[in-house]
């Protein structure tokens, strides 16, 4: 605490709008006679430029070290504020805004109640501002260092924007090759070229980069540090070694599973999932022999069956649907529960397969079911609009020679030791979980550590590369400037207090907590939110300016008139 | 980033514009965003947020985020009001000649007092606030409304402003700016739904638009019908209305809707729980993770009905009268409700060919701007334009946040390696 620094409270009359509803002459008087505060002022409009150099100037000339501005919604305006008290050369920590527009002028009709209140939290304000402590920011230097976990499209993609932005990146894969699940298509609905061509193409601009270090067959076994400055031990065929990097990431991808209990049907050379038709359709071989002859081969998609909700189950049965019927003039069925359209071209494709004699079922709620006689299978399939009153929902049976089973989009093997190892978390699905759903989607709930592609949730190719690039600017924004600023001593521990219950390691929503003898807040990772402090039972954690005793002391402010 | 620092123009300020400004401001890129209208924000700052009991992940705060975001950047200057009139290729970059329409309050002086609007004379107020929350946060005169431009001499809100903000001979500016890069982010406009006769909008008072149903809640915090400003007691939504339509020729799927009619359904249920609610749908579509599990919550408060409307009637005691075919019991039904909400679909933006031929970019068959190469790119044309959100197809705000980002990460690419 410190009771002698030097107070200031200025007014702002915000036009009139404060002024002609809150007297102002009286809350002067008052904050004089209360004493403690050694300069007080008032403005006609603090948020504009001339205004701002008066104050600057003016808390010079008096020597304030800290301060009180009493006008509107902190919201609006204390980033403008804080920058005029740098430049004046007062910490920006040392400000505080007592909020007596949209809370008091604006909500009290009666000119003696919003000068009441007004009084009464500039007195709050005013203990406050006298309890903060100084905290510095330090620079931590940060490694132009980035690495990347997984080798597919999303990886590579990252891996070349970083590159090309001026980072040095360093890819591990766990598998021998590059190029991940894209390689197994035959053909994307999204882009043009061959996906095939397309990753490969992206490996060889990687393998080309002598900004980029590829190391295969290599797993990420540990991870220490904050960002601008992370230890990540990796074990390439059982060799383990350190490498230091700024941030991380993940771009690990998805893999399939086939649910069997969902269709009641085994896989065979007649029932396929969607990935095993697009690796038959890539040999041309293959699919010649499979779909080419007099005898028109009956194909049913369905899709639907297993509470999958992405659309990219319908664009790969409208995409192979087309591609058959248009090259072999087979007799293609789609059934479905919905036609998911919500996408590049999709309503484009669902016409045009429509119109090119691809047969489509919705079956509403009443799923297809397959019998099976000998190799034999037929599937009987029902559909909604065909439907007529009493009679009920009248049902077709398909003869198929190739059935195309949606299969499920889950997350890869190693994902669950992954985020062990990265200590972030997974979403309900299993899948790695953003941190905010909305703002920035590639970040993780730990700073510093990035999720690239469908490793957060199923994604086509061009979302992928979406991802990709807003990835690489958030990491350009944050290591660019070689340096990361960080608060110093802002969290705090009693040593003595801590029981190691870790109950703080748990509630961590940044993973920034860790511990030797007692629970210890790394200060890169630590974002300040407070939850570790009031969670502690044995209140041994604290949070600079917001501890428990300056927050007794302004209640108590508050309640003692 | 470079040394010296590399300009970029935004066109548009609404959430696309806004995430690619701040990415590249953040990036050390310098932004001047530009936006018609005199506030940014677009249409999303005029949604609602629909949070039920829970967070329903309508994402329409990120807009507001955005907008403090942007007012309070030092790397972003802010044109509201103005428009692109011209481009041509200077160097590597461009020459961009803008025009401001004058708003005749001072942005820089207003301090959003509302002394002129209480004062001004006529009714509707001539002087005003674009909108609750506006960024900038400062009136501005409509000229068809204020008695001064009608030869009146009417100078109140002159004269009474305590910031000395109003100046009622203040005139359109032109200027010319030189920029490195420039995204094309003009958004959409909403499917005009009187097109559609059948539905009825326009003819019938209790027929509204998403757009209308989502003012309502922001503004008024709560939903009337506007024929007598009572509580519906059911409601129904109406989807694809100018999307997935031939005969509009929007043969496309505008992606927002299915999302915002189950969203609004599950904030309507919370806010008047006697009230019913119905959904007329084609096919659901799915908007982003946990989508399913979403579904099942709102399939336990709402009725969803799997068959579009043929024909809307008004009657005086039973309400709108939707006429459609119960598929599943084979015959035609009718069902009165209180109020109809039409899901209107995306359309390209009023002045998008123009625009167009302005900046040498090209539109598609349906209108929205078309990106040149099939990569994953969003360069628009050769050089360094690039579009990002609405403009370049239907989106929800999730993916114009996407692809605002995306398109700022190939700006910052290209500057960077330039040097």
């Amino acid at each position: 605490m410190s009771e002698s620094a030097k107070i200031g409270v200025f007014f702002c009359n915000c036009g009139k709008t404060i002024s002609e509803r809150i007297d102002i002459k009286k809350l002067k008087e008052e904050v004089q006679s209360a004493g403690g505060v050694q300069c007080i002022e008032e403005f006609e409009s603090l948020c504009r430029k001339p205004e701002q150099e008066k104050l600057s100037s003016l808390m010079k000339k008096e020597g304030v070290e800290r301060v009180v501005i009493a006008g509107c919604s902190p919201k609006l305006y204390e980033e403008l504020f804080a920058r005029t008290l740098k430049e004046a050369g007062i910490n920006p920590e040392f400000l505080v805004i007592s909020n007596i527009r949209e809370q008091c002028s604006w909500v009290f009709p009666e000119k003696d109640t919003a000068t009441r209140k007004a009084l009464e939290d500039i007195r709050q304000k005013v203990s406050r501002a006298k309890s903060l402590e100084a905290f510095d920011e330090v620079d931590v230097p940060a490694e132009q260092k980035v690495l990347a976990i997984g080798g597919g499209i999303a990886g590579l993609e990252t891996a070349l924007e970083l590159s090309k932005l001026g980072f040095k990146v360093t890819l591990i894969e766990k598998s021998s090759a590059l190029g991940g699940r894209t390689l197994k298509l035959n053909k994307s609905y999204v882009i043009e070229e061959n996906p095939k061509d397309y990753v490969q193409a992206k490996v060889d601009l990687v393998n080309k980069d002598d900004n980029i270090e590829i190391l295969t067959e290599t797993e990420l076994v540990k991870l220490n540090g904050s960002p601008g400055n992370f230890t990540a031990k990796i074990k390439q065929s059982g060799e383990k070694k350190d490498l230091n990097v700024g941030a991380i990431v993940v771009a690990t991808g998805l893999s399939t599973r086939f649910p069997r209990e969902s269709y009641g049907i085994d896989l065979s050379e007649k029932v396929v999932t969607q990935l095993q038709l697009e690796e038959i359709l890539a040999s041309p071989e293959k699919s010649d022999a499979r779909f080419k002859g007099d005898n028109k081969a009956h194909v049913l998609f369905v899709t639907g069956m297993i509470g999958e909700d992405s659309k990219l189950s319908t664009a790969s049965a409208l995409k192979n649907a087309l591609l058959l019927k248009g090259k072999y003039d087979c007799l293609t069925y789609v059934a479905c529960q919905e036609m998911k359209v919500a996408g590049d071209r999709l309503e484009e494709m669902y016409r045009k397969a429509r119109e090119e004699g691809v047969i489509f079922f919705k079956y509403n709620g009443n799923p297809p079911s397959f019998v099976t006689n000998g190799s034999e299978i037929k599937a009987v399939v029902s559909d909604y609009f065909l439907s007529a009153g009493e009679k009920g929902i009248p049902q077709v049976k398909i003869p198929c020679d190739l059935l195309v089973l949606e299969e499920n989009l889950v997350p890869t093997e190693d994902f669950a030791a992954l985020r062990g190892t990265l200590d972030i978390k997974l979403g309900p699905r299993g899948f790695f979980q953003q941190d905010n759903v909305h703002q920035v989607p590639v970040k993780s709930n730990k700073s510093g550590i990035f999720l690239v592609g469908s490793c957060r949730q199923p994604m086509d190719i061009v979302e992928v590369l979406a991802d990709a690039g807003s990835a690489a600017t958030q990491i350009v924004s944050l290591l660019s400037p070689g340096k990361i600023k960080v608060n110093d001593n802002r969290w705090t521990i009693e040593k003595g207090k801590c029981t190691l219950c870790l109950t703080c390691v748990r509630f961590c929503p940044h993973g920034a907590i860790g511990w030797t003898r007692a629970a210890e807040a790394s200060e890169g990772l630590c974002q300040a939110c407070g939850v570790c402090a009031s969670e502690c039972p044995a209140i041994a954690i604290q949070v600079k300016n917001y501890t428990n005793d300056q927050i007794l002391t302004e209640l108590e402010e508050i309640l003692n008139k | 980033m470079a040394k010296d620092s590399k300009k970029a123009l935004i066109i548009g300020g609404g959430i696309a514009g806004m995430s690619a400004a701040r990415e590249l401001a953040n990036n050390g890129v310098e932004v001047t965003l530009v936006e018609r209208e005199p506030n940014i924000g677009g249409y999303g700052a005029r949604f609602c947020c629909k949070a039920s009991e829970e967070c329903n992940k309508c994402s329409v705060c990120l807009i507001n985020y955005n907008m403090d975001e942007i007012a309070a950047h030092p790397g972003i200057t802010l044109l509201a009001n103005s428009e692109v009139k011209g481009l041509t290729k200077s160097g590597d970059g461009f020459e961009v000649k803008l025009s401001q329409r004058p708003r005749f309050v001072d942005s820089g002086k207003c301090t959003a007092c509302g002394l002129c609007t209480e004062k001004c004379p006529t009714e509707p107020k001539a002087i005003k606030l674009p909108q609750p929350q506006s960024v900038p946060n400062s009136y501005y005169i409509d000229v068809a409304k204020c008695l001064n431009f009608q030869g009146k001499d009417c100078r109140v809100c002159q004269e009474v402003c305590p910031v000395k903000a109003v100046d009622l001979k203040e005139e359109a500016r032109e200027s010319t700016l030189t920029v490195d890069s420039v995204i094309v982010a003009t958004g959409f406009k909403p499917f005009d739904p009187s097109e559609k006769r059948q539905y009825g909008y326009g003819r019938m008072a209790n027929v509204i638009t998403a757009l209308e149903l989502e003012e309502q809640f922001r503004f008024q915090g709560k939903l009337t019908r506007p024929s007598d400003g009572k509580e519906p007691k059911s409601v129904a939504f109406i989807q694809c209305v100018g999307s997935r339509d031939i005969r509009q020729e929007n043969s496309y799927c505008s992606r927002y809707c299915c999302a915002f009619a189950m969203r609004s359904a599950r904030l309507i249920r919370d806010r008047l729980p006697e009230t019913d609610v119905s959904i007329f749908y084609m096919d659901l579509q799915s908007a982003g993770k946990g989508f399913n599990e979403f579904y099942e919550k709102v399939r336990k408060e709402v009725d969803f009905i799997h068959a579009m409307p043929g024909n809307l009637d008004e009657t005086p005691t039973q309400g709108i009268i939707i006429g459609y075919e119960d598929i599943a019991g084979g015959k035609i039904c009718q069902k009165g409700f209180d109020l109809v909400v039409l899901s209107v679909g995306i359309t390209p933006n009023d002045n998008a060919e123009n625009l167009a031929e302005t900046l040498g970019i090209k539109a598609g068959e349906d209108g929205f701007y078309q990106v040149i190469s099939s990569n994953g790119s969003l360069k628009a044309a050769d050089g360094a334009i690039f579009l990002a959100g609405a403009c370049q197809g239907p989106k929800d705000i999730n993916s114009s946040i996407a692809q605002g980002m995306r398109a700022a990460e190939e700006v910052v690419s290209l500057l960077t390696s330039k040097n």
